[in-house]
């Protein structure tokens, strides 16, 4: 009896052949069922935001200096936009505007540690994206936390502060269900920084020991010693927060809204070694006249700050660097959206520092705006105007939302809107006025097409205006207010009747 | 004397209870009204009457752990040096101690270096306040200024107290709620 025996040899044929019969259309299968997902269930999204980063002093949008090489290999897989205005010029308003799709004229958080108006707070980004949306939010610099704690009902998430940090003396964030209020009472007025404690006892205690452990903290690798947040007590180093950042993004549910508000390259600057000293290559920006709103500073210090500012901004590039690494080898840019913003920008010119300012030019309120789609391989760039309400639209778009009919914004070109040059723009700096009044005092520019006006009243006896044309001038040196009255005219009404119907509300 | 007798009673407390109020609240007090034109730019009056909370409550816990220094000295040291002068003794207590507290207090600001020459020098400065409250009620005028001082300082008490407890409860409310 002849016995059919399988040898080695066409078993091998045997199984080379059975192998793509049985494997093909379960990877096909499974790649139809990875494009189903992807097409029909909700995109996870990321939004980064960089707490006072000016997009022009970043490379990636033609600064001279090398301050984001990696935000530039980023670029290459992000639709990038080039004149993305902020809503406000310092945290407060930046935020709200960012998280409300309003601008400061609407959601009033236009003060100092102020806050979205009451009525105004069940209207923000998470409650629009819903329960099927994990919604995780992280505000590492504490203003931004006063805005995120506002909308703490409608995040599941909630971060604090000292979150990845090394450092955090914070004691409202311990009050979680009431961590507004506590963060306000306790940590910005009785146990805030910048003064003597107002308290006594406890006040005394805690600053000695803040002191104690702040001395510990171990600042190798850092010139000026490490990062920490402006008149809070939370120190961090760069490189744990971003790995941080890394382990929370490998572990998010799917889909997740996540917002993280990242402190640097707000002041104080501190770069790393790896970066101090970068910048000292005689490079010297356009001169500017000295504002006489400005704080008169001499140009010396402008330029010191400056090379300070982008050493930090290097610095952090760096460590979004190994992020960018990460996120594009364990497939988070293949599910998600990463979006890489800032809520206000920074100015080291006209006799100016940092952003505290009623001057509203471009450093101030340019930021950067760049959008990776799930995948995307290829960049490309917008160039209209875009402002920081339509981020909002946008991203409810992109989770298969409706956009909500409070806010302000459009859907930003690219994402399902179209680009706009006769579509107005407004950004405002109105820290002195009373939120629940008439604006008494403000600052607020207005961007149509090419031209930005800027409106400044309440510091002077007078209004007074100024009009640029910032694709010919983008350095904003020639002020047209005078020469082209025409221009000036329609673009003083519009602003005029904007701010007027602003008021309206308010008046009487 | 046993511990429980060792106790001082509740009008030996209070004037020296007073004295840590008067001294202890209005330093909160007194940053609140500073503060209150800013918060006035965004803040309704129910945020402020919170603020307000917040600060009585945490004001309210301070001078009771401060109270207890006083007492826990009367509980360690034989009746004769501080019992039987619990007023008087106490009132000077907390006096120095929160004299020096408060001069430590006024160097805490984010423009001076920290003060740690003062705070290495709080074990001393604590031994020399000790001797001073056991020297000071030799000098003739002193206890009896001590004691009028601590006398009219109970009025703060009639205030202090029923807004502390409302402020406590208010913390208390808002935060299981």
């Amino acid at each position: 009896m002849s016995r059919s025996t399988l040898n080695r040899r066409s078993f091998l044929k045997a199984a080379a052949t059975l192998a793509p019969a049985i494997a093909l259309p379960n990877l096909v299968s499974w790649l139809d069922a990875r494009h189903n997902h992807l097409q029909t269930s909700p995109p996870t999204i990321i939004v980064i935001l960089f707490d006072a980063m000016s997009a022009r002093n970043l490379s990636v949008y033609g600064y001279p200096r090398a301050t984001a090489p990696n935000l530039e290999r980023f670029a290459e897989r992000a639709t990038v936009y080039h004149s993305h205005m902020s809503g406000g010029n310092y945290t407060i308003p930046g935020t709200a505007s960012l998280l409300t799709g309003t601008y400061p004229w609407t959601h009033r958080a236009i003060n100092y540690s102020g806050q979205v108006k009451s009525s105004l707070v069940g209207s923000n980004i998470f409650k629009a994206f819903g329960d099927d949306y994990h919604r995780l939010a992280w505000g590492q610099n504490v203003w931004s936390q006063f805005i995120l704690t506002q909308f703490a009902d409608d995040i599941d998430t909630l971060l604090e502060p000292g979150t990845f940090g090394r450092l955090s003396y914070l004691i409202g964030t311990h009050f979680k269900n009431d961590q507004n209020m506590a963060i306000r009472a306790l940590d910005d007025f009785i146990f805030k920084n910048e003064l003597e404690p107002a308290s006594l006892l406890f006040g005394t205690l805690e600053r000695t020991l803040y002191f104690r452990d702040s001395n510990k903290i171990a600042s190798d690798g850092y010139a000026r010693g490490i990062p920490r947040n402006v008149n809070y007590p939370v120190f961090f180093r760069l490189e744990d927060l971003f790995a941080g950042m890394a382990s929370l993004l490998k572990n998010l549910a799917s889909p997740t809204f996540a917002y993280l508000h990242l402190f640097p390259p707000h002041a104080p600057y501190r770069s790393s070694e790896k970066f101090f000293g970068k910048f000292v290559d005689g490079w010297s920006p356009v001169r500017k006249p000295v504002h006489r709103f400005s704080d008169q500073l001499s140009n010396q210090i402008l330029k010191t700050a400056r090379r300070s500012y982008d050493e930090y901004v290097a610095t952090l590039d760096d460590q979004f660097g190994r992020l960018f690494d990460f996120m594009e080898a364990s497939g988070v840019l293949e599910n998600s959206y990463v979006i890489v913003t800032s809520d206000h920008g920074e100015m080291f010119e006209r006799g100016e520092k940092a952003h505290a300012t009623p001057l509203l030019y471009d450093p101030i309120v340019h930021v950067p705006l760049l959008i990776s789609a799930p995948g995307q391989k290829t960049r490309r760039d917008i160039t209209s105007p875009t402002s920081a309400v339509d981020v909002l639209p946008t991203l409810l778009q992109l989770a298969g939302k409706p956009a909500p009919s409070w806010s302000e914004g459009k859907l930003l070109p690219g994402f399902g809107g179209v680009e706009d040059m006769e579509r107005s723009m407004f950004v405002m700096d109105a820290k002195n006025s009373i939120a629940f009044r008439p604006f008494k005092k403000a600052s607020i520019s207005m961007r149509k097409g090419n031209y930005k006006l800027i409106y400044y009243t309440g510091y002077e006896s007078d209004d007074s205006f100024e009009l640029y044309d910032l694709d010919a001038d983008l350095e904003e040196l020639t002020d047209l207010y005078p020469q082209q009255p025409a221009i000036a005219k329609r673009m003083k009404e519009e602003l005029l009747e904007s701010f007027l119907d602003a008021n309206k509300a308010y008046t009487g | 004397m046993s511990i429980v007798k060792k106790i001082p009673k509740l009008e030996q407390i209070a004037p020296v209870y007073a004295v840590i109020v008067m001294l202890v609240y209005p330093w909160t007090i007194i940053r609140y009204f500073w503060k209150l034109s800013s918060w006035a730019l965004f803040t309704s009056l129910g945020d402020l009457a919170n603020y307000f909370a917040y600060m009585m409550a945490l004001n309210f816990l301070e001078s009771i752990i401060i109270l207890l220094a006083p007492l826990l000295l009367n509980m360690i040291l034989p009746p004769k040096w501080f019992y039987d002068r619990f007023v008087t003794r106490g009132v000077s207590l907390v006096l120095l101690g929160l004299g020096y507290l408060i001069l430590l207090n006024r160097n805490m600001n984010a423009l001076d270096p920290f003060p740690w020459d003062m705070i290495r020098l709080i074990p001393i400065v604590a031994v020399v306040i000790l001797i001073l409250v056991f020297l000071i009620d030799r000098i003739p005028f002193v206890p009896r200024i001590l004691d009028e001082l601590s006398n009219r300082a109970l009025v703060f008490l009639y205030v202090s107290i029923p807004i502390s407890v409302i402020s406590v409860l208010v913390v208390l409310i808002r935060n299981i709620y």
